[in-house]
């Protein structure tokens, strides 16, 4: 048994841990998880398909198959918390085809991440940036309303690992590895594997496995998708878990409300005059350095 | 030793061991062999005569990970705290039940210092220690005295004439130099003594607002003073994240006209970044030679914090992003560590930038600090921070004793590990009573004047 002093002393640190958590919140919870809603083939189904193409096959028809087709923009309202740190807040997602504004209330201030175009960003009260190539790259992939039927293409290769128990339920394991990326240098930059989850019985997306790129570093997150409903004939998950083993921690996302369709105002795909100032630094950047005349040797 | 006592301690040194072995942030150990390791300090246990050398085996075996912020606390130690506490109570108690049987009920004064008490034997009702009120003044523990280092002005204090540089001698009639003896011995090696000193001290003269605490001061020339305080509401915006709640105060001003000063109790809030930002924004715009960030005393908070309000230092467009970072953090089952990013601002400030710390500055202040050093943008100045940049726990062992460890690990910018060490001040400032008995807070003087000369040699 604790004695009193010791417990004293053990909440002055248990307060320090909490706050470390605290940090990656905002990462996770920006990522484009709500999109575990499918659609369709595009072509008919191979008379004779790999096991790849029959496990895709079957998440694209469990999906909603034409329905999918007619999305072309799309609202949701959801909340999310930090499981069993008492920390919560509410999102929103508009989308309208790949560009996307996602909006947060965090304890720690308000949130906006985005993707407009080529240009991924985010605000926050850590300040304002451009996100990387390999993030926009990692974000860019989930946020195709289209996406199963796109599927195969959007990465390099994709294996069947055979059947496994994903929390409790037995899932074909694809690993898909992405095309890597060129970056601006000339240099490639190897992007690694995201691992899915497809379940036996539903054909559906139940979990994904993958390391984050976040300007706080490489988080393997855990993705598990459940309860899905049927919104204008296309299955979309209401409640998700991302879990960050590392650091012990696990943020519930909840969906409360899904629109399609609708009409979304253009202000709210505008770049924010902040995010345009940062563009223009860097190209004034650019632009210096392609004048500057380079020193010659000899 | 008894087979019962024996069979304690080897349960205690087990759990040491595997504490260690399943939970070290460091899986490889240093490179030491953790499994040999026990099969040759175990036996050791089964042949001690006593529980000190049980302590003194387990703790060699700690050691050989030649790190800090691991160690036994002894149980006759913890025991010690437990029992001044304990007396404590049971001093209250009497003194409840003498007060409920028909003492006469403290008296005041009606002149213009309402919170001097005249009656010295005011009893006094067990105050809520969690509570919100505040007696409106700071202290630290300096050369094993509790000395005032800040009033709040139109606080209690101040209203009662408490002054900078008093020693705090007892609280509610109880001297608390016992208690201050007793902690700095259990926390003899530990950087964070003072950490713990000061809280020791301070969460004792917490309760509600409005409830009153008996204070005895000695003065300079040491003449005792004593003043009963009203605690009034604790200053600043009530903040709260998950399980930590704090009242968090910002304070902006300037110290010289050229000189700029943020000081805030704890990084919590959102309220906090902004008004960080509104007070740099400030003296940005007033073209400060230098802004004097104040992080003496604070606990720390949100890690994140730090990041953020550092982003204010960096101009957009002149780093390498990529290199900007104030540290990170390693954690065992983390392939890849924690990095605490700046992002750099359009229109950040741009002048001088000192920073003051002390021993009881810890973690995200910590955080802060080193990584602004080592990224060369601040000067610091002070005493070393409290080497408690991470969590670190204390388990009770089976045979009493506590184990401290840190679960994970934090590496400033330049490489230094800061827990269980700290970060050291560019410039070693210390604060004497005799500089605070003469209003002097020695610590920022230095600050602004570097600030100054330096702006008078560019000028």
């Amino acid at each position: 048994m604790k004695t009193d002093r010791t417990i004293r002393l053990d909440r002055k640190k248990a307060d320090m841990r909490t706050l470390v958590l605290g940090a990656a919140i905002a990462v996770l919870v920006a990522l484009p998880c709500t999109s575990f809603a499918q659609g369709d083939e595009k072509k008919p189904a191979p008379a004779d398909p790999t096991p790849v193409e029959a496990v895709l096959a079957k998440f694209a028809a469990a999906s909603g198959g034409p329905a999918l087709k007619k999305i072309k923009s799309r609202s949701v309202e959801g909340t999310f918390e930090v499981v069993g740190q008492g920390i919560s807040g509410k999102s929103k997602v508009v989308q309208r085809g790949t560009d996307m504004v996602t909006e947060m209330d965090t304890p720690f201030g308000k949130e906006t991440h985005g993707v407009l175009g080529k240009v991924a960003w985010e605000m926050s009260s850590r300040g304002d940036r451009l996100k990387t190539p390999i993030e926009f790259e990692q974000i860019m992939r989930s946020l195709h309303l289209d996406m199963p039927l796109r599927f195969k293409s959007l990465y390099a290769k994709i294996t069947h690992e055979g059947v496994v128990e994903f929390k409790g339920k037995k899932c074909a394991k694809l690993i898909c590895t992405p095309p890597s990326i060129k970056l601006k240098d000339g240099t490639t930059k190897v992007v690694p594997d995201e691992v899915y989850f497809f379940g036996e019985e539903s054909g559906l997306v139940h979990g994904m496995e993958m390391e984050t790129e976040s300007q706080m570093g490489k988080l393997k997150v855990l993705t598990t998708a459940a309860d899905y409903r049927d919104v204008d004939g296309v299955m979309i998950s209401f409640l998700s878990t991302q879990e960050v083993a590392a650091f012990g921690m696990t943020v519930k996302l909840i969906t409360t409300k899904v629109e399609q369709n609708i009409e979304l105002p253009e202000t709210a795909f505008a770049l924010p005059a902040s995010i345009v100032k940062l563009i223009e630094r860097d190209k004034e950047a650019a632009d210096k350095k392609k004048d500057t005349p380079e020193k010659k040797a000899g | 030793m008894t087979a019962a006592e024996r069979q304690t301690h080897l349960e205690s040194f087990d759990h040491v061991w595997s504490t260690i072995h399943e939970r070290h942030f460091d899986a490889s150990f240093g490179g030491l062999d953790w499994p040999a390791i026990r099969l040759e300090y175990r036996p050791r246990i089964a042949t001690a005569t006593n529980a000190s050398e049980v302590r003194m085996i387990i703790s060699k075996m700690i050691g050989r990970l030649e790190l800090s912020h691991f160690g036994l606390i002894p149980a006759d130690a913890i025991q010690a705290m437990n029992e001044a506490e304990a007396a404590e109570n049971e001093a209250d108690a009497a003194k409840n039940e003498s007060a409920s049987l028909g003492d006469a009920p403290p008296a005041k004064t009606d002149d213009s210092k309402p919170t001097i008490a005249t009656s010295p034997d005011t009893p006094k009702k067990k105050r809520n220690l969690d509570g919100k009120g505040r007696p409106g003044f700071d202290l630290r523990v300096l050369d094993g005295r509790a000395i005032v280092t800040n009033v709040v002005p139109d606080g209690p204090a101040d209203v009662a004439g408490v002054s900078l540089g008093w020693e705090l001698i007892s609280i509610d009639q109880r001297a608390i130099e016992p208690r201050i003896r007793t902690v700095a011995a259990a926390y003899a090696e530990s950087s964070l003594r003072d950490h713990i000193l000061r809280a020791t001290v301070a969460s004792r003269l917490h309760g509600d607002p409005g409830d009153e605490v008996d204070l005895t001061f000695v003065r300079e020339n040491d003449l005792e003073e004593r003043r009963v305080l009203e605690l009034s509401p604790a200053r600043g915006r009530y903040a709260k994240l998950g399980k930590i709640a704090e009242y968090v105060h910002v304070e902006s001003k300037n110290v010289t006209p050229n000189v700029g000063y943020i000081g805030f109790n704890m990084f919590l809030g959102p309220a906090l970044l902004q008004e960080f930002a509104a007070a740099v924004e400030q003296f940005r715009d007033e073209e400060a030679a230098g802004i004097i960030v104040d992080l003496r005393g604070n606990p720390g908070g949100i890690g994140f914090f730090a990041n953020a309000m550092a982003g204010w230092f960096f101009e957009y467009g002149e780093h390498d992003v990529e290199d900007l970072q104030l540290g990170q953090m390693f954690n065992r089952d983390a392939s890849r560590p924690l990095i605490f990013s700046i992002n750099p601002r359009i229109d950040s400030y741009g002048g001088k930038l000192a920073v003051l710390i002390d021993s009881c500055s810890a973690s995200t202040s910590e955080i802060m600090a080193g990584g602004l050093k080592d990224l060369g943008r601040a000067r610091l100045f002070g005493t070393q921070t409290a080497g408690a940049a991470l969590p670190s726990t204390i388990e009770t062992l089976p045979n009493g004793d506590g184990f401290q460890f840190a679960i994970a690990n934090y590496v400033s910018r330049g490489g230094d590990v800061l827990e269980g060490v700290g970060v050291a001040p560019n410039e070693m400032v210390e604060l004497s009573r005799d500089g605070l008995l003469a209003g002097t807070d020695e610590v920022l003087r230095a600050a602004i004047q570097w600030i100054e000369q330096t702006e008078t040699n560019r000028q």
